[in-house]
């Protein structure tokens, strides 16, 4: 009589605890229009609702939550550029409220947010902490006020994009801002006019796109959901 | 050649051979089964009483033909590293990267003479070698590889992933001067005890230990075990139900695949399991 030979199947291994160790992050920048005219047209209450609901939907995912590590900064008052939060993990991320008064320094802006970024690559670095792209997203209501400066940064934004350093999204807020200026910062995505004042919509999309943005490669190119229901690309 | 050799595109495959005991599974990650993609990680074991050579390599998502340059490329370097276990000269970093350089050129060669385009069929590769006359690892781009002696997960060796400056770029055998980004880790001679792993992208997270150093005792020790104790094939499987499983997607949606290697502490190479079988073991 012979044994019939054993049946293998498939099992999980036994007592093993998967932890996921791996220390990934994506920086993400927000630079927001804190100038007076926000103020004027109202856009102030929506930006402010709007964050609110990007620090829900971060912390509503849990890879976001612990892979984004978000900062925000507000241009206004004098040409001055204020850090309302500096980089911290979604998880821990509160919105900031955004008060409205002064110019628009968009150059002095988009300069400190290059600089923060590179900063926090270089945290990452020194910690071996691995990292993907980071995103800077810009936007405003209306022109940079501090002309010199701007064209200047614009430059070195456009060939830090180019070499791949960051990715850059640019949304003008309402029918004064400048799609013109913002085309001179951007390289690869085109800068967007938000629809009304649709802020709830472009942080519910800025959100999942973090999301989405965050989750380990798979070898895949990342590929963002259409800005559509709140933006139009104009041409 | 050196037997058993792990059949070309095996999802998973056990051996055992004198001292040594390999398990090795690959899983399409969750993303590419819902889409009916299939598996672009493969894998190709040679073990013999003499040592074992492994490789496992990930295909690029982004290229056409990532699965079958994975598997052509794991099997033409298992292949070749093999040689070296019957050969009389050391294993050392100087034989590895040689043999590596020269499957990866031959791969190379294979594709164009085919026609092939090289970006079509981008793979990383990371392959071990292990010996009593020296060992190494060989690698290119991500994925990890990692011995461990006498248990001591913290203090593993390790061979790292090279990726570019962010972490969903990496490096692979069909890149141009492709050769400036093999890594050779040469390692201890084999000894008892001895587990080597080699994973994919995907197996990373949860197979390197905290903070980045070692290997993650919490899969390793009980993996050992249950390797020590099972039939190499049904540890393969339980491997692959492990990387398929849902703790291991929820923490990457990336094909997986993880090849385990031990050296038994009985130089008859009986195990756990069969020591009863062994008089030496009395």
């Amino acid at each position: 009589m012979t044994t019939p030979p054993a049946v293998l199947r498939p099992h999980a291994l036994p007592d093993v605890t998967l932890k996921d160790n791996r220390a990934e992050r994506l920086a993400c920048v927000v630079v927001v229009d804190g100038s007076l005219s926000m103020a004027k047209s109202g856009a102030i209450h929506e930006l402010n609702e709007g964050l609110k609901i990007f620090e829900a939907a971060l912390k509503d995912d849990d890879e976001a939550a612990i892979a984004v590590q978000v900062a925000i900064l507000r241009m206004g008052d004098q040409d001055r550029v204020e850090t309302l939060v500096d980089f911290v993990d979604a998880v821990d991320f509160e919105a900031p409220t955004v008060l409205a008064s002064g110019s628009t320094p968009l150059g002095k802006a988009v300069d400190q947010a290059m600089a923060m970024i590179e900063q926090q690559k270089q945290r990452y670095r020194q910690h071996g902490i691995t990292y993907k792209r980071p995103w800077l997203f810009v936007m405003t209501d209306g022109a940079p006020t501090d002309g010199p400066v701007y064209d200047e940064v614009a430059v070195r934004a456009r060939a830090a994009q180019a070499e791949g350093r960051f990715s850059l999204f640019a949304v003008a807020i309402g029918p004064e801002a400048r799609l013109d200026q913002l085309a001179r910062i951007t390289h690869r995505f085109e800068p967007v006019r938000l629809i009304e004042a649709r802020f709830r919509e472009m942080f519910v999309w800025l959100g999942a796109s973090m999301s989405s943005a965050s989750r380990p490669a798979a070898g895949q190119q990342l590929a963002l959901p259409p800005p559509t229901s709140w933006a139009v690309i104009e041409v | 050649m050196p037997n058993p050799t792990s059949p070309f595109a095996a999802l998973s495959f056990g051996a055992e051979a004198g001292p040594w005991r390999v398990a090795a599974a690959r899983v399409p990650g969750p993303s590419h089964a819902r889409a009916g993609i299939e598996c672009q990680d493969a894998f190709a074991v040679v073990a013999s009483p003499r040592g074992v050579a492994a490789v496992v390599s990930d295909g690029a998502g982004s290229a056409m033909r990532a699965g079958p340059g994975a598997r052509l490329l794991s099997f033409a370097t298992a292949e070749r590293l093999a040689r070296l276990l019957d050969g009389a000269g050391p294993v050392d970093a100087a034989a590895v990267r040689a043999a590596v350089t020269e499957a990866g050129e031959a791969w190379r060669r294979a594709l164009a003479r085919a026609g092939a385009s090289l970006a079509d069929h981008h793979a990383t590769l990371v392959a071990a070698v292990l010996t009593d006359r020296g060992s190494a690892f060989a690698h290119v781009g991500d994925g990890l590889a990692g011995l461990a002696a006498a248990e001591d997960w913290p203090g593993a060796v390790l061979s790292r992933p090279e990726n570019g400056e962010f972490s969903n770029e990496t490096w692979f055998v069909s890149a141009p001067h492709w050769q400036d980004h093999l890594r050779v880790t040469a390692l201890p001679d084999a000894a008892p005890g001895d587990v080597a792993v080699l994973v994919t992208d995907g197996a990373m997270p949860f197979t390197v230990g905290p903070g980045g150093a070692g290997l993650e005792p919490g899969l390793l020790a009980p993996l050992s075990r249950h390797a020590a104790a099972e039939a190499p094939g049904q540890v393969a499987l339980d491997i692959a139900g492990t990387l398929d499983g849902t703790a291991a997607r929820r923490i990457s949606g990336d094909d997986k695949t993880l090849v385990w290697i031990g050296r038994s502490h009985h130089e008859c190479g009986h195990h756990e399991r069969s020591r009863h079988e062994c008089s030496r073991h009395e």
